[in-house]
C-alpha cells in the first residue's frame, strides 16, 4: 500500500468510526443508559480528532507533492551530485503502519471509556489537601503512646490481619493438595492425551472463574458468612484453595514438561512403573520450583483475601469495608485506618520478605546472594545459578 | 547352557550387592525438632479455644490433654519420625514440621474442623439448598432488562462502566508502571539508591489490597457519588496495576540481556538513550503480556471493588446479597454473567497475544 492509500484511510476510518458513533448516541441503548451515550460521544470526539490530524497530514503530504516529483527527478537524473548504488543500500525500514494504527486505536478506545466512565475529575483538584490531612492524622494514629482506645485498635488490626493469613494458608494447602496431582495429570510427558485434554480444560474453566464466585454463590452457602467463629473465614479459605488450583496446577505442569529427560528414560528402562517413574524422576527435579510456586501463591492470597472478606468472608477485608468496617463509620476515624494500613503494609511485607527467603533458599541451596555475585564477578562461573529457570520470579 | 550362565553357576550365588546408604542425619538436630514441636504442643495447649479432653490410660495412671493440641503434637511426632526413617536432611524435616505447625494454627485460628463437620447438616437444613438452587438458576431477563433500584440506570450499564474502568486503569497504570519499573531496577535506573527508594516505595503500594485502595481513594475524594465513585474506583485499580506491573517488569529488566547495553554505553548513549535503545525493545513482549494479564485482573477486580460502594457492578451484586431470599436468582445471574465476562476477556487477551507475540 503506497504512502497516500494509508493517508486516505487514515482519513476515511475514523469519519465512519465516528459517524457510526453519532448514529448509536440515537440508538435506544443510549436512551437507557448514561454510560453507553457518554461512550459513544467519547468515541465521535476522539475518532473526528483522529480525522482532523489525518487530514491536516494529508494536506501537508498534497501541498508537498510537487517539491517530492522534483527531488525524484533531480535524483534520478544523478543531478544531485550523488547517486547511491548497492553498496549504499540499507535494508527498508519495516511499515510501521498497522503498529501505529493500534496505538491510535487504543487511543481512541482509552477516550471512549474514560469518557464511558464518566470521572469527575475535577474531584481530583481538591485530593490533596484531603490527602495531607488525613494522612497527618494517620501517622499521628501510628506515632503515638497507644492509650486505651489505639490498643485496641492495634490488636483489631493485629488479630484481622493473621486471620488473613492463616485463611491465606488454609487456602494455599487446599490448592497445594489437589494442584500436584492436577499438574501431574496436566502435564504432556506425564499423561495419555485421552487424561490430557480434559484436565487442560477442567483447569481452564476453574481459571476463568474468579474467586468472588467461588466463594459468594458455593463456600459462603455452605460454610457460612461473617466473623470466623460464623465461618466466613473457611468459606474465603476454600474459595482462595480451590480457584487457585488452576494457576497453580498450569504453572507445576509447565515445571513438569520442562524436566530433564535422562532420569525419567534411565527410570523407564530400569522397569520403573508409572509411580515409581514419578516419585523417583520427576518429583527431585520439580520440587524446588513446585514449592517456590506454591509459596508465590501464598504471598498472592493473602492480598486477594482481602476482597473476599469485603463480601462476608473473614480477615482483614471484612475489619475496613463498609457498613461494619472501620471505612463505614462516619466521620473517618483516620487513626485506626492509618493504625490498620500499618499492620496491613508490616505483616505482608514480613510474609513476603520470609517467603521470599524461603523460595530463594529452596531454590538455589544455601548460598547467600552477594556471595554470588562477588564469584561471578571474579571470574568464576561455576555457581549453580543460571541453571535453572523458575516458572515464576524468584 | 550358555557361557554366562555357567560362570553365574559356578560362583556360589551372585554376591551381595551393598549400595550406599544415604547417610543418617544427625540426632541431635532431630532432637532439637522434637523440642519445637513440644513448643509448639505447650502454645497450642495454652491458646485453645475448647475445653475437650484425651485420656491416654496407661495401666498405672491415666494422662490427660486437650483433644486437639495432642492430636496435632501426634501429627507432628509422626512427621518426624517419617522423615527420620527417610533419612531426610534436618532443613527439610523442620520444614515439613513448620507445616505442620503452620497449618494447625491456620486452622485453628478459622475453626477449620467445627465448619467442616456443619457441612452436611446445612446441605440438607437451613436455606443453604435454597441458595444453592437459586445461583443454578439464574434469572437473566433481571440482568438484561432490569434498572439498579431506586435509579434509571440499567444493569447491563453497570456491566459497561466496569469494563470502561478496568480500559482506563490498565492504560494509564500500565504506562506508569512503565516508567517505574524503569526507576526500580538498577540495570536502567539512574542510581544504586533511586533504585531502592523505588523498591521500597512500590513494595508499600502492593502490600495495600485492591480493596484498601478503593475505599482510601473513595475517602480522599470525599463520598461515593456515581461520579466520584468511578474515579475512585479508577484510581485503585490503577494503584494496583502499578504495583503488579512495576514488580514483574522490573524483575524482567533486571534479566535483560546485557549485550545491547553495553553496545549502547560503548557507543556514548546517556542513561535515557540507553534505556530506550536497549532496555524498551527487549522488554517490549514481556511488557504487552503483563499488561493483558493486568488487564484480565482488572476485569475481576473491578467488579469485586463495587462491593465496598465505588462503581461497578459489584455494587448491585452485594445489595442483591443482602435481599437474601428475594435476589438469589438475580445474584446467580451477576454470577454467571461475570464468568462469562473474564472468559470472553481471556480469549480475547489470548487472541491479542497470538497475534503480537
Amino acid at each position: 500500500m503506497s504512502h497516500g492509500y494509508k493517508i486516505a484511510a487514515g482519513v476515511v476510518a475514523p469519519v465512519l468510526l465516528a459517524a457510526l458513533g453519532f448514529l448509536l448516541t440515537y440508538a435506544p441503548a443510549a436512551e437507557t443508559s448514561e454510560v453507553f451515550r457518554r461512550m459513544m460521544w467519547g468515541l465521535v470526539i476522539s475518532a473526528a480528532v483522529v480525522a482532523v490530524a489525518a487530514a491536516i497530514y494529508g494536506l501537508a503530504y498534497l501541498g508537498t507533492s510537487r517539491q517530492r516529483a522534483e527531488a525524484q527527478a533531480a535524483s534520478d537524473a544523478g543531478q544531485s551530485g550523488y547517486t547511491p548504488d548497492r553498496l549504499d543500500m540499507r535494508p527498508v525500514k519495516p511499515s510501521k503502519f498497522w503498529y501505529n494504527m493500534a496505538l491510535i486505536s487504543i487511543a481512541v478506545l482509552f477516550v471512549s471509556s474514560a469518557a464511558g466512565t464518566g470521572m469527575t475529575l475535577s474531584a481530583l483538584l481538591e485530593m490533596p489537601a484531603r490527602v495531607w490531612d488525613y494522612s497527618v492524622q494517620m501517622v499521628g494514629g501510628v506515632a503515638q503512646i497507644p492509650d486505651e482506645e489505639a490498643r485496641g485498635d492495634w490488636a483489631n488490626a493485629f488479630d484481622a490481619m493473621l486471620e488473613s493469613v492463616a485463611i491465606a494458608w488454609i487456602g494455599t494447602i487446599v490448592g497445594a493438595l489437589f494442584s500436584l496431582p492436577c499438574g501431574i495429570l496436566a502435564a504432556r510427558n506425564m499423561t495419555p492425551l485421552a487424561i490430557y485434554i480434559p484436565m487442560r480444560f477442567i483447569l481452564s474453566v476453574i481459571r476463568a472463574v474468579p474467586e468472588i464466585v467461588f466463594a459468594v454463590a458455593i463456600f459462603i452457602p455452605l460454610l457460612g458468612v461473617g466473623p470466623a467463629q460464623m465461618g466466613g473465614a473457611m468459606a474465603g479459605a476454600f474459595a482462595l484453595g480451590i480457584s487457585s488450583i488452576g494457576t497453580l496446577s498450569k504453572l507445576i505442569s509447565e515445571a513438569i514438561e520442562g524436566v530433564d529427560p535422562g532420569p525419567l528414560e534411565a527410570s523407564r528402562a530400569s522397569g520403573a512403573t508409572h509411580a515409581q517413574m514419578i516419585r523417583w524422576a520427576v518429583l527431585p527435579q520439580v520440587m524446588p520450583d513446585i514449592i517456590a510456586i506454591w509459596l508465590y501463591r501464598f504471598e498472592v492470597n493473602i492480598r486477594a483475601s482481602a476482597i473476599l472478606g469485603a463480601l462476608g468472608a473473614g480477615g482483614i477485608g471484612r475489619l475496613i469495608s463498609p457498613p461494619n468496617g472501620l471505612f463505614g463509620q462516619r466521620p473517618y476515624d483516620w487513626e485506626a485506618i492509618g493504625i490498620t494500613l500499618f499492620v496491613i503494609i508490616a505483616i505482608t511485607i514480613l510474609v513476603d520478605q520470609i517467603s521470599g527467603f524461603v523460595r530463594h533458599r529452596v531454590i538455589h541451596g544455601k548460598i547467600v546472594r552477594q556471595k554470588r555475585r562477588r564469584k561471578r564477578k571474579n571470574g568464576d562461573a561455576s555457581g549453580p545459578e543460571g541453571t535453572k529457570s523458575a516458572a515464576i520470579p524468584v | 547352557m550358555t557361557a554366562v550362565a555357567e560362570r553365574t553357576s559356578a560362583e556360589a550365588g551372585p554376591a551381595r550387592v551393598t549400595r550406599p546408604e544415604p547417610p543418617t542425619p544427625p540426632l541431635v538436630n532431630y532432637l532439637g525438632l522434637v523440642v519445637v514441636a513440644v513448643a509448639a504442643f505447650a502454645f497450642f495447649w495454652w491458646t485453645r479455644d475448647d475445653t475437650s479432653v484425651l485420656y491416654l490410660p496407661l495401666g498405672v495412671t491415666t494422662l490427660w490433654a486437650p483433644q486437639w493440641p495432642l492430636i496435632g503434637f501426634l501429627v507432628m511426632l509422626a512427621v518426624l519420625a517419617l522423615c527420620w526413617f527417610t533419612r531426610t536432611g534436618v532443613m527439610a524435616a523442620f520444614g515439613a514440621l513448620t507445616v505442620v505447625i503452620f497449618s494447625y494454627w491456620a486452622g485453628s485460628n478459622i475453626h477449620f474442623i467445627d465448619r467442616i463437620v456443619e457441612v452436611p447438616g446445612r446441605l440438607t437444613a437451613g436455606n443453604t439448598r435454597e441458595q444453592l438452587i437459586g445461583y443454578f438458576n439464574p434469572d437473566w431477563s433481571y440482568l438484561l432488562f432490569s434498572n439498579v433500584a431506586g435509579t434509571s440506570r440499567p444493569i447491563w450499564g453497570e456491566w459497561l462502566i466496569t469494563l470502561c474502568m478496568a480500559v482506563v486503569a490498565t492504560i494509564i497504570g500500565c504506562f506508569i508502571g512503565l516508567l517505574l519499573a524503569m526507576l526500580a531496577s538498577p540495570v536502567s535506573s539512574f542510581s544504586k539508591t533511586s533504585s531502592q527508594t523505588v523498591k521500597a516505595i512500590n513494595s508499600v503500594v502492593r502490600s495495600i489490597p485492591d480493596v484498601g485502595w478503593a475505599l482510601l481513594f473513595a475517602a480522599f475524594i470525599g463520598g461515593t457519588a456515581y461520579g466520584l465513585g468511578a474515579l475512585a474506583a479508577v484510581l485503585a485499580l490503577m494503584m494496583f496495576n502499578i504495583g503488579i506491573v512495576a514488580k514483574l517488569l522490573g524483575e524482567s529488566i533486571d534479566a535483560v540481556d546485557p549485550g545491547p547495553l553495553e553496545a549502547a554505553d560503548a557507543a556514548g548513549a546517556n542513561l535515557l538513550q540507553r534505556d530506550r535503545v536497549a532496555v524498551l525493545p527487549a522488554v517490549m513482549p514481556s511488557f504487552v503480556s503483563y499488561s493483558l494479564y493486568v488487564f484480565e485482573l482488572n476485569i475481576r477486580a473491578s467488579a469485586a471493588l463495587g462491593v465496598v460502594g465505588v462503581a461497578g457492578i459489584g455494587g448491585e451484586l452485594s445489595r442483591q446479597i443482602r435481599r437474601m431470599s428475594q435476589g438469589y436468582e438475580n445474584v446467580g445471574a451477576i454470577l454467571w454473567a461475570l464468568v462469562i465476562v473474564v472468559l470472553l476477556v481471556d480469549l480475547l487477551s489470548m487472541w491479542v497475544r497470538r497475534k503480537l507475540l
